[in-house]
């Protein structure tokens, strides 16, 4: 479960959004909002990556302030737009993460074939297209042993049958216990992925939008 | 001048110097700005080319500026041909080798035209005091020099292919795939110029002033050198900071305490200053001076790991940030001027962990902030 208390963030004297209070239980949620709305903000915000005001606290024990090592464990984040060292390779980073949050050989290799990552990740991420970056990120998110996974515009950038493969990677890793939020602006609902509850954030609020299964 | 050899001195030549414009015109007040008038100018340089052809030291000092600016010009062609606009050098390899290599011998005529004209006037005062075998040797050397500089970009292009497999295998650097190693692979690819002249200087500077009798300098004042040749580093901290925070941000999303980041920073602070650590081991050789050795030792990376921790304490742009180094600098030489000289890494130590685990996961670039302003 993931509690959200008292969220306020802003960019200086701009005020991005607030929440006043928000509890996910485990499952599968979805965020909507059009360009700009803050999404990967609070995407962000909840992975760690952003300083903000108030409180996330996750299975009613771990605060992203008080034990941030623990929480981090437990939440992996993909970005819309990820970004590597450019002189770095893909088995590099993945070594790296992998070693940080104790994924195992056949958790990534399993990953690895879902996803159709190939040999290109003994080259430098300099080399990669914005597809082969984004695959990356997947891999990595999905790599070690969190609870919790978020998924930056997962879709973006992918071809057909790589959008297909993430999705049965999701529904597979759902079935596992593990819990997703996914940000999309384009209709991502299909006869494979039932989500939990959606979200929309407008005007600098989150709102439910629909109630899923 | 063909097309071709026009086409490569717009795109590598001119961009070169346009880049480089703010050295050239520090390198030119240097050696030419300081004197009183140009007459003082001219008889410093004459006396600079006598040297040059009369000393053999003056020679390899000269040589191996010359050497380094080569070097300059060929790491500046080598970044191009990892971009992809710079794409149609390989073309070129469809050329006849003669006509590649001259190509190439012109555009490195250009690229090395300031060490060619100072060897033009370094031929002419030969010439003029009848140094004529000397002359001939300085000559030949800067003719060796181009040849040399243009074979190897002609090398360079043929071989592309193969030296972007070594590069990217990462054969010739074979880090642990950790944070520690991430960040002085930066180091080592991306400030490599920077940080040989960083080293040069600094490295330089210490070595002779250790060596240097003890009873010519106060000995306050190697620790004044030492402080200064650090807050020389923080352009290092300076960029390693930025690459931490820019393409290895997602760092953050990892379960990594504190303390480890500190730890892996602090011993890459200790690889980068091991030249230092050398230059300063006749403080235990020459004067017996372990305890003074001791604190320099340890006062080195923790205080690169201190500058390192105030970045964190509020977006800073590099002005701001000099300022900042200004300050410590002063506080620093304050502190090192008193007997107890344990108390500098002792400061460095207890203030880098305190700033560093108050403020890391409070930090934001100020960029996003001003975007959206």
């Amino acid at each position: 479960m993931l509690q959200l208390t008292a969220i306020r963030k802003s960019f200086g004297s701009h005020h991005v959004f607030s929440i006043d209070e928000l509890l996910l239980p485990n499952g599968l949620f979805w965020l909507k909002g059009a360009n700009g709305s803050g999404k990967s903000t609070l995407m962000k915000l909840i992975a760690g990556l952003l300083p903000f005001e108030g409180e996330i606290i996750l299975n009613e024990k771990i605060s992203i302030h008080k034990r941030p090592a623990d929480y981090r464990f437990l939440v992996n984040h993909s970005a819309a737009e990820p970004i590597y060292p450019s002189f770095l390779t893909g088995n590099e980073l993945l070594e790296f993460v992998g070693a940080i949050k104790k994924g195992t050989a056949q958790q990534i290799e399993e990953v690895k074939e879902i996803l159709g990552i190939d040999s290109y990740l003994a080259n430098p991420t300099g080399s990669y297209s914005s597809g082969m970056l984004k695959k990356l990120s997947l891999l990595l998110a999905f790599t070690g042993k969190p609870v919790w996974i978020l998924l930056d515009e997962p879709f973006t950038t992918l071809d057909q049958a790589s959008q297909s493969a993430l999705c049965e990677l999701l529904r597979q890793r759902h079935k596992e216990g593990i819990s997703f939020i996914i940000t999309s602006h384009h209709d991502i609902e299909t006869s494979d992925i039932y989500f939990n509850k959606v979200f929309t954030l407008k005007d600098k609020q989150l709102s439910e939008t629909i109630s899923g299964q | 001048m063909n097309t071709l050899a026009k086409i490569l001195n717009r795109s590598i030549a001119g961009p070169f110097y346009r880049q480089h414009a703010g050295a050239f015109l520090f390198l030119f007040f240097l050696l030419f700005g300081i004197q009183p008038s140009f007459n003082d100018a001219l008889r410093t340089h004459y006396a600079f080319i006598t040297g040059i052809l009369t000393s053999l030291n003056f020679f390899f000092i000269a040589l191996s500026c010359w050497i380094f600016y080569a070097v300059k010009t060929f790491l500046f062609f080598l970044s191009c041909l990892q971009k992809e606009a710079y794409d149609f050098l390989y073309d070129l390899n469809a050329l006849q080798p003669r006509k590649k290599f001259m190509l190439l011998l012109k555009l490195n005529i250009v690229l090395l035209a300031p060490v060619l004209c100072y060897g033009v006037f370094i031929a002419g005062v030969a010439i003029k005091d009848r140094h004529f075998f000397s002359g001939l040797v300085v000559v030949l050397v800067i003719l060796i020099l181009h040849l040399l500089a243009a074979f190897a970009t002609y090398l360079l292009i043929q071989k592309a292919k193969f030296l972007q497999q070594v590069i990217r295998k990462n054969v010739l650097l074979p880090l642990p795939k950790t944070l520690f190693g991430f960040v002085l692979k930066f180091v080592f690819r991306r400030q490599f110029i920077t940080l040989l002249i960083v080293k040069f200087l600094s490295f330089g500077c210490l070595y002779f002033f250790v060596r240097t009798e003890a009873s010519v300098f106060e000995e306050r004042m190697l620790w004044m050198l030492y402080l200064t040749s650090l807050i020389g580093h923080s352009i290092l901290v300076y960029k390693n900071f930025h690459f931490m925070e820019g393409e290895l941000s997602f760092y953050r999303n990892l379960p990594v305490s504190g303390f480890s980041t500190l730890l892996s920073l602090f011993c890459v602070y200790v690889v980068l200053l091991l030249p230092e650590a050398w230059a300063l081991r006749a403080l235990i050789t020459n004067r017996g001076n372990a305890s003074e050795y001791l604190w320099m030792l340890l006062t080195g990376p923790s205080f690169l790991l201190l500058l390192h921790s105030l970045l964190y304490t509020e977006d800073m742009k590099m002005e701001e940030f000099l300022k900042l180094l200004f300050g410590v600098w002063l506080v620093f030489v304050f502190f090192s001027l008193s007997r107890n000289h344990w108390l500098l890494p002792a400061i460095c130590f207890v203030f880098s962990p305190v700033i560093f685990l108050i403020s890391y996961y409070k930090y934001e670039k100020n960029t996003e902030i001003e975007g959206l302003e």
